[in-house]
C-alpha cells in the first residue's frame, strides 16, 4: 500500500474531495442565459437604432 | 463527430467574406446568410455544449461554460482586431467605410468582450473559488473594455467628423498594444488562468462542440457588425454629404466659364 | 523690408533635431519660469504614496513588499496631472497653431513634447526615490543608480504614450476623463515591467530576471515612440 492511500485511509471521508467539481450547473445555466440575454438586448438596441434612421 | 464537418461550417462566411471583396451587393443578401445561419447554429451549439459533449474529468459539468465563454472571448478578440486593421486603413486612405467599420467593430468587440469577461468571472467561481482574481489575463481583458469603452466616448465628445475619424484612427492603430497584452499576460506573470489549450491536448468531441460554437459566434459578429455599420453609415450621411457624392469628377474649367457666361 | 527678411522665404525651416531641440527648450524653460507643475506633481505624488499608508493601514511588511507598485502608481498617476497640463499650455492664445504655422514638423513637436514630459517624470522620480526608500523602510539590494536608470526609461515609456494621448484628450470634450481611461490601459504593460524591474532593485536579483524586465522596457520604448512619431503629425493635422 502506497502511502498516499495510507494517507487517504486515515483522512476525514467528509473532507476528502472526489477529485472532481460536482454539480456546478447553475453558474452554467447563468452563462448559457446570460448569453441569450445579451444577444436579445444588443440585437432589440440594433433593430432600433435602425429603425430611427 | 467528423473534423471536415467543423471546418465545412466555415466555408459559408468564409466564402462570403471573400466574395463581397470582389462584388460588394453580396453584402445585403450575405448578411441575411449570416443571420440565418447564427440562428440555426446557436441553439445546435447550446445543445453540443450542455448536452452532447461529456463532462470534463477534473471540472466535471461545469466546464460547458467554455463553450460559451471562449468563443465570445476571441469574437472580441477579432472585433478589436478589425478595428485596428480598419483604423490602420483609414490612416492610409481616408475612407468613410473605414470609419463607419471600425466604429462598428469597436462596439460589437466591446460588446462581445463585456459578456466574455462577465461570464469568466461566473466560470471563475466555482472552479478557482471567487468570481474574480487578479488574473492577468482577466484584469488586462477588463482594461481593454476600458480603453474601447474611451474609444466609443472619444467619437460621442467629438463633433466634427473628419477630426473625430482621425482621431479614432489614431487611437485604434495604438490600441492594437492592448490586445496584445492580454494575449501574452499570461506569459509575463504568473497566472491561474491556463495557458492556451491545442486541440491535440482535448477530447475530439470537445473540439468539435467548441468550433461549432466559435463558427455560431463567427456569423452572429458578422452579422452585428454590418448592423452596425449601418448605424454607423446612416449617422454619417446626417453629418457629412456622402463621398459618393463627391466623388464625382470635378467641375472643369470649361464648365465654370459656362455658368460665368 | 525688414517684414521680408524674416518672411518664410528666405529662411529655411530648422531641421527635425533642431526643432525638436527648440519645441523642448521652450517646453522647459516655460515649466523653469513658474516650476508650478514640479512642485505640484512632487507634492501630489508624495501625498499619493502616504495615502497608500492609510488605504493599507499601518503594515509595514505588507508595505515594504509592494513599495514598488506603489511608487510606480505614484509616478503614474502624477504624469496624469503634469500631461495634461502639457497641452493644456499649448491651447492658451493657439500656441499650438503657431507651432505649426512656424512650419516645425510635427514629429519635432512630439519629441520635444516628449522628452520635456520625460525629464520632469524622471526628476519627479529621482525626488521621490529616496523618499519612498526612507518611508517604507526599503534596503537597496543592487544600485540606486540601476534604480534611477529604471525610472528614466519607465518615464520614456509614459511620456511616449502620454503625449500622444493627452494632444487627442486635450483637444476633446471632457478631457480629464478622457486621458486617463484611454492612457492607462496602454501603461499596462509598461506598470507591470517597470515595477518588476523595481522590485528587482529592492530585493536582489537571483535569478537573472532584471534583463527580461529591462528588455521588455526597451521594446515598449520602441513601440510607443515609433507609434507616437507615426500618428502625432496625423492627429495634430486636424487639432
Amino acid at each position: 500500500m502506497s502511502a498516499l492511500s495510507l494517507l487517504l485511509a486515515q483522512a476525514d471521508p467528509s473532507r476528502v474531495g472526489v477529485g472532481h467539481i460536482q454539480g456546478g450547473w447553475e453558474f452554467v445555466t447563468a452563462s448559457y442565459v446570460l448569453t441569450l440575454l445579451g444577444i436579445v438586448l444588443y440585437a432589440t438596441s440594433l433593430w432600433v437604432r435602425r429603425r430611427k434612421e | 463527430m467528423p473534423n471536415w464537418l467543423a471546418n465545412a461550417l466555415l466555408i459559408l462566411p468564409a466564402g462570403l467574406l471573400i466574395a463581397i471583396c470582389f462584388k460588394r451587393d453580396l453584402i445585403e443578401i450575405g448578411w441575411k446568410v449570416m443571420a440565418v445561419q447564427a440562428a440555426i447554429m446557436l441553439p445546435v451549439a447550446a445543445y453540443l455544449g450542455l448536452v452532447w459533449a461529456p463532462p470534463e474529468r477534473e471540472m466535471g459539468d461545469v466546464y460547458r461554460i467554455i463553450y460559451a465563454h471562449v468563443p465570445q472571448v476571441w469574437m472580441a478578440l477579432l472585433g478589436v482586431t478589425l478595428n485596428f486593421g480598419c483604423s490602420l486603413a483609414y490612416l492610409m486612405k481616408k475612407s468613410w467605410t473605414a470609419d463607419a467599420l471600425a466604429e462598428a467593430s469597436a462596439e460589437v468587440g466591446l460588446y462581445f468582450g463585456i459578456v466574455g469577461v462577465t461570464l469568466g468571472a461566473i466560470w471563475g467561481k466555482p472552479t478557482w473559488g471567487v468570481y474574480w482574481t487578479w488574473d492577468p489575463r482577466l484584469t488586462s481583458a477588463a482594461v481593454m473594455l476600458i480603453y474601447y469603452t474611451g474609444y466609443l466616448a472619444m467619437r460621442r465628445f467629438t463633433e466634427n467628423p473628419d477630426t473625430r475619424a482621425t482621431w479614432s484612427a489614431a487611437l485604434g492603430t495604438f490600441g492594437i498594444v492592448i490586445p496584445v497584452t492580454v494575449y501574452f499576460s499570461v506569459v509575463w506573470m504568473k497566472s491561474l488562468h491556463q495557458v492556451q489549450s491545442t486541440p491535440k491536448t482535448v477530447d475530439p468531441q470537445m473540439v468539435f462542440a467548441l468550433r461549432w460554437a466559435a463558427c455560431a459566434f463567427l456569423c452572429l459578429l458578422i452579422t452585428f457588425t454590418y448592423q452596425r455599420y449601418k448605424v454607423a453609415r446612416a449617422a454619417l450621411a446626417r453629418e457629412v454629404a456622402p463621398p459618393e457624392a463627391l466623388s464625382g469628377p470635378p467641375p472643369s474649367s470649361n464648365d465654370v466659364a459656362k455658368v460665368a457666361v | 523690408m525688414t517684414l521680408l527678411q524674416d518672411s518664410p522665404a528666405t529662411r529655411k525651416p530648422p531641421g527635425l533635431l533642431a526643432a525638436t531641440l527648440v519645441v523642448l527648450r521652450k517646453d522647459l524653460l516655460i515649466e523653469w519660469r513658474t516650476r508650478a507643475r514640479l512642485n505640484a506633481l512632487v507634492f501630489f505624488a508624495i501625498s499619493t504614496l502616504l495615502l497608500f499608508s492609510f488605504a493599507l493601514g499601518a503594515n509595514t511588511t505588507a508595505l515594504r513588499q509592494h513599495a514598488a507598485g506603489y511608487f510606480w502608481l505614484a509616478i503614474i498617476f502624477a504624469s496624469i496631472l503634469s500631461l495634461s497640463e502639457s497641452f493644456r499650455i499649448e491651447g492658451e492664445n493657439h500656441a499650438l497653431e503657431g507651432l505649426k504655422l512656424a512650419a516645425i514638423d510635427a514629429r519635432a513637436v512630439f519629441i520635444g513634447k516628449a522628452l520635456g514630459n520625460t525629464v520632469l517624470l524622471w526628476g519627479l522620480g529621482i525626488v521621490l526615490a529616496p523618499l519612498s526608500i526612507a518611508v517604507f523602510d526599503l534596503k537597496v539590494k543592487m544600485s540606486l543608480w540601476a534604480l534611477f536608470g529604471i525610472i528614466g526609461i519607465g518615464s520614456m515609456a509614459i511620456s511616449a504614450a502620454g503625449t500622444f494621448y493627452s494632444a487627442i484628450a486635450s483637444n476633446a470634450r471632457a478631457r480629464d476623463v478622457l486621458l486617463p481611461i484611454l492612457l492607462f490601459p496602454v501603461l499596462v504593460p509598461v506598470i507591470i515591467s517597470s515595477v518588476g524591474a523595481t522590485a528587482l532593485i529592492f530585493e536582489g536579483d537571483p535569478m537573472g530576471q532584471m534583463r527580461s524586465w529591462t528588455g521588455m522596457l526597451g521594446v515598449l520604448n520602441v513601440i510607443y515612440w515609433a507609434l507616437g512619431l507615426v500618428l502625432f503629425p496625423r492627429i495634430t493635422e486636424d487639432i
